[in-house]
């Protein structure tokens, strides 16, 4: 057996993911490799995560904050540089989630926090998640990982991860909402820099040899990954054609709505408005339900209300 | 019916052949929230991974038992992955024409590999 370990200093995020995929996709046989990296500020959702449902958009947008998909499963979460992530990609034979799991119990113990495994995929100190983690499996190999909050800036996150409420279906995973703790709440002063350096001790001392060092200098699959997850496409494309949420205002009144596009079809859609018209809001809904995106080019109606709803309707769903 | 190693079935079906996981399989992926199919016309390799299941574990590929292309894909699964878990061997992937079968074992070969 081999063990390999770096501690990235990039902050891209999807240089990251993409780093951390390439070792997937080219861990050597019997190895594994414990890499350690952080993100600048984004909000990474997981493989089938729907954004428009489980994120606040506009207050992500509005501060420039990076929207990642990660390939792994489970609800989104909120990367800044006082949260460290780690690593585990190892070869099928040697993955063991509990063995790995006690990696980061045995560096956190270096600083007097008693780390508990709750549940299938949480870290957590009297009984607050400071760690989420994560998997994926495929023919040969296998990545663990997670997060470990050690000063993040939770008004951010909270905010970044409320979406507005939606009446529609779900579809996609739901992220699950925790109590959070910061570790340098408990362990006072600690760094993301002095448990990177904890957890190599810790990797190395479970595995009872000295890691090499992994490498993860950017190479051409790096880059062609990184282009491509950082893709709108990639992040929001597969969804886009299934929800919209509009909320907009009126000289008669304000409006909300949810639809559900699918294959280009208004599948459902509700509308809740403090309008005093409701016959035209039932009307407009009515109108709309079942009618491709192309079709809501040509209905017009002397109601202006239904039209103004229409026409909202129509800047949303045929803009992309 | 037949079945991988890597813990998939096949059914012939007229000139189709059904795909999905095992019971032992989604048993074991626990609750199963999310899958990702290919579409129909698509080519699948018997050993490679054609699918995605997500579980409130972990995402996991799925690895096709044949060789052939897509003719159809269940869209019940994709809206209600649930049904997996309730009944794996009714929880059909995808019909595919089958131009080559991969590494088959049979039912009892198959209980003997999970006992």
């Amino acid at each position: 057996m081999e063990i390999y370990f770096a501690f990235g200093r990039n902050t891209n995020p999807y240089i990251n993911l993409a780093t951390e995929w390439d070792k997937v996709q080219n861990n050597a046989k019997n190895s594994i490799c414990l890499f350690l990296w952080q993100n600048q500020n984004t909000v990474v959702i997981g493989a089938n995560q729907n954004p428009y449902r489980e994120l606040n958009l506009d207050a992500i947008k509005e501060n420039g904050t990076s929207i990642a998909r990660r390939r792994t499963g489970g609800g989104a979460v909120y990367h800044d540089l006082g949260n460290l992530n780690f690593s585990f990609i190892a070869d099928k034979s040697l993955y063991d989630a509990k063995k790995q799991l006690s990696v980061v119990q045995m560096a956190l113990k270096t600083f007097g926090l008693k780390a508990e495994i709750s549940g299938r995929n949480d870290i957590t100190l009297n009984g607050r998640k400071f760690s989420g983690n994560a998997y994926y499996k495929d023919k040969n190999n296998c990545l663990h990982h997670g997060t470990l909050l050690i000063n993040t800036d939770f008004n951010t996150m909270k905010n970044y991860l409320s979406p507005r409420e939606s009446k529609l279906k779900k579809y996609g995973v739901s992220s699950v909402k925790s109590r959070v703790i910061n570790l340098a709440d408990i362990a006072k002063n600690v760094t993301p820099k002095d448990i990177a350096f904890s957890l190599k001790t810790a990797f190395e001392q479970v595995y009872g040899q000295k890691s090499k060092e992994l490498d993860i200098n950017t190479n051409d699959n790096i880059i062609a990954l990184a282009e491509a997850w950082q893709n709108d496409n990639y992040i929001f494309g597969k969804w886009k054609d299934f929800d919209a949420k509009i909320e907009q205002s009126f000289e008669w009144g304000t409006v909300e709505i949810d639809l559900n596009l699918a294959n280009d079809t208004i599948e459902e859609i509700f509308i809740s408005s403090d309008s005093l018209y409701p016959k035209s809001i039932e009307k407009a809904k009515e109108l709309l339900t079942g009618k491709k995106s192309n079709d809501i080019n040509f209905l017009a109606t002397n109601d202006t209300v239904m039209m103004d709803i229409i026409n909202l309707v129509r800047s949303k769903i045929c803009l992309n | 019916m037949k079945f991988t190693s890597t813990h998939e079935w096949v059914k012939k079906e007229g000139n189709l052949s059904a795909v999905g996981i095992t019971e032992y399989a989604a048993g074991e992926l626990g609750d199963i929230v999310f899958v990702q199919l290919p579409e129909v016309g698509d080519n699948v390799v018997a050993g490679e991974a054609f699918a995605e299941v997500e579980s409130v574990k972990a995402v996991e590929s799925v690895l096709s038992p044949v060789t052939g292309i897509v003719k159809a894909i269940n869209e019940e699964i994709i809206d209600s992955p649930e049904l997996i878990n309730e009944d794996a061997y009714s929880a059909w992937f995808v019909k595919v024409q089958v131009e080559q079968e991969g590494e088959l074992i049979s039912q009892q070969e198959y209980l003997d590999l999970i006992k």
